[in-house]
């Protein structure tokens, strides 16, 4: 799954410790969301959307897997 | 919302915190069942009573040390949950399958000795080892 987490946090001017504070998980959480590595959950994910006043679908895209 | 390892690193002060405090319950409880077995074998006491006790607080520690680590597991987010649970189902599979990988090779023939103690060895090598793999991996 795709996200434009890193952009939007560098929009703020926001390191990722300030992010992972906001969200209420670690910096490695937020690190590993950003690099693509792990997937957040749904109330994760609505967190940030509600953060970032955005829609979930405006931050996170999904990936057609291949076949 | 439980803030005591969340909204932090893995290795920050609060997260060093609870890790302590587990290292803790986990060398607390292994002394006292070292003292428990050790005191049983070598008979440094012949008072039933005495060996009652230190089974029962052996096993007290250990209800202890276990309602810690689910409590410690709570308060981590879900990425961190993910690396323990992974972990976890790596070192309880390594236990399982070394303990009948062990098993055969006595009933084999191959191995005299069977302790208990190796397989509880491979479990938390193999669990320390995960976690480590887990946080580089995610990293």
């Amino acid at each position: 799954m795709k996200n434009r987490l890193k952009v939007l946090r560098a929009e703020r001017d926001w390191t990722q410790a300030d992010l992972a504070v906001a969200l209420g998980v670690s910096r490695q959480t937020v690190n590993a969301i950003e690099k693509g590595k792990f997937d957040p959950s749904l109330p994760l994910a609505f967190k940030a959307a509600r953060l970032f006043k955005m829609a979930i679908e405006e931050i996170f895209q999904d990936e057609p897997q291949k076949p | 919302m439980n803030r005591s390892i969340i909204g932090s690193d893995a290795c920050s002060p609060e997260s060093a915190k609870s890790s302590a405090q587990l290292l803790v319950w986990v060398f607390i409880w292994t002394a006292t069942m070292v003292l428990a077995d050790k005191g049983m074998a070598y008979q440094w006491w012949t008072e039933k009573w005495i060996t009652v006790a230190a089974i029962v607080v052996n096993t007290a520690l250990g209800v202890g040390m276990i309602t810690f680590f689910v409590s410690y597991l709570r308060k981590m987010d879900e990425l961190q949950r993910k690396i323990q649970l992974e972990a976890l189902a790596f070192a309880m599979g390594c236990g399982l399958v070394g303990s009948f990988t062990y098993s055969l090779l006595v009933t084999a023939g191959f191995i005299v000795e069977t302790e208990i103690g190796d397989i509880i060895l491979l479990m938390t090598v193999t669990y320390m080892a995960a976690i480590i793999v887990g946080r580089v991996r995610y990293r």
